[in-house]
């Protein structure tokens, strides 16, 4: 369902008003970075793909029908600017491996946690992003939006183009697959 | 043998179930292990998620996606510059073209009728209008009147 006020910042937007667009990414550029980070494991590539994915609305906005949410359609081009995102070649070199393979981006913290606490947190993120780089694409995509951007079945739904029984299906998917990847199934 | 219920255990945890299949659900999860134990996996799993690091976008994004945005619109605008003084430099040589044609025209029918005039009185005949005495019409006719008068 759109928001009263998407409505009139589109509105806004197509009357020449490019305020309008800035308050859409101000609303939204957390989420939409989040979900990014989410989906391509690290902040370089996140930042470009989300850059990529506001510019993208900015040409499009102005063919967008009111009708449908804003938010899902920005989610939905971020789930597809990530799917189809090819690291720039350069970037490779501000990668570093761990023992097991697994690229590790080296993050600036974002708060100041005491010591331990930061080291118990990055090691649930490594696990949890781990965990999720071992899901395929379709299930990684669906448990994000799920879990992390605490969509519902039916937004999921809207954004991926699918039907409610397929989002069902693989979120229950992704959490098998996880729990097996724990340990717990 | 896995309890076919089992499948009902994520949805459940979502708040996704209807009403009717939700309070079914919870009667069954009284009576089956197996589906209890599946909850509690799933909710372990969703504890990771908890505990989840939520990503801010980095400091001035906003500036530099409208950055990116201005410049793309700009680059859209000169792209459409060629093409424009491409048509303008064709219209430009059309009507020159064509001013050129009309001009030539123009002076082309002055010049024409002045020199059919031209011809008129230089070629003219006794049957025709009066030869001027300097006309080749008027100097034949003058030989010839000499003649006779011989």
């Amino acid at each position: 369902m759109p928001d009263a006020h998407d409505v009139e910042l589109i509105i806004r937007f197509r009357n020449g008003d490019q305020s309008a667009f800035v308050e859409i990414v101000l609303g939204s550029q957390n989420r939409i970075y989040n979900l990014c980070r989410r989906m391509l494991g690290n902040a370089h590539d996140a930042e470009d793909a989300a850059q990529d994915v506001f510019l993208k609305a900015y040409q499009a906005l102005s063919r967008f029908e009111p009708g449908a949410s804003l938010y899902t359609w920005l989610y939905r081009i971020a789930v597809n600017t990530c799917i189809d995102y090819k690291r720039k070649p350069f970037l490779e070199s501000l990668f570093t491996r761990s023992d097991e393979g697994e690229e590790i981006m080296i993050d600036p913290p974002s708060g100041l946690p005491s010591p331990e606490r930061l080291a118990e947190s990055k090691q649930m993120e490594q696990i949890l992003q781990k965990s999720l780089r071992k899901l395929s694409q379709k299930l990684r995509t669906a448990i994000i939006l799920k879990e992390i951007e605490g969509l519902s079945y039916e937004e999921i739904a809207e954004v991926l183009d699918i039907s409610m029984g397929t989002v069902k299906s693989r979120i229950a998917r992704a959490r098998e697959e996880l729990l097996k990847l724990m340990g717990e199934a | 043998m896995k309890c076919a219920k089992t499948e009902l255990a994520s949805p459940y945890i979502d708040n996704e179930l209807s009403e009717k299949d939700k309070d079914h659900f919870e009667a069954h999860l009284a009576t089956c292990h197996e589906c209890g134990a599946r909850i509690q996996a799933l909710q372990k799993a969703r504890s990771l998620f908890s505990q989840a690091e939520r990503y801010q976008a980095p400091y001035a994004f906003m500036t530099r996606v409208m950055a990116r945005a201005a410049a793309q619109k700009r680059t859209k605008v000169w792209r459409l510059f060629p093409t424009v003084a491409r048509l303008a430099e064709v219209a430009v040589v059309l009507v020159m073209i064509s001013v050129g044609v009309l001009a030539g025209r123009f002076v082309m029918n002055s010049v024409m009728q002045q020199r059919m005039g031209n011809i008129a009185s230089t070629f003219s005949l006794d049957l025709f209008d009066s030869a001027p005495p300097d006309s080749v019409g008027g100097t034949y006719l003058a030989m010839t009147e000499a003649v006779h008068e011989q």
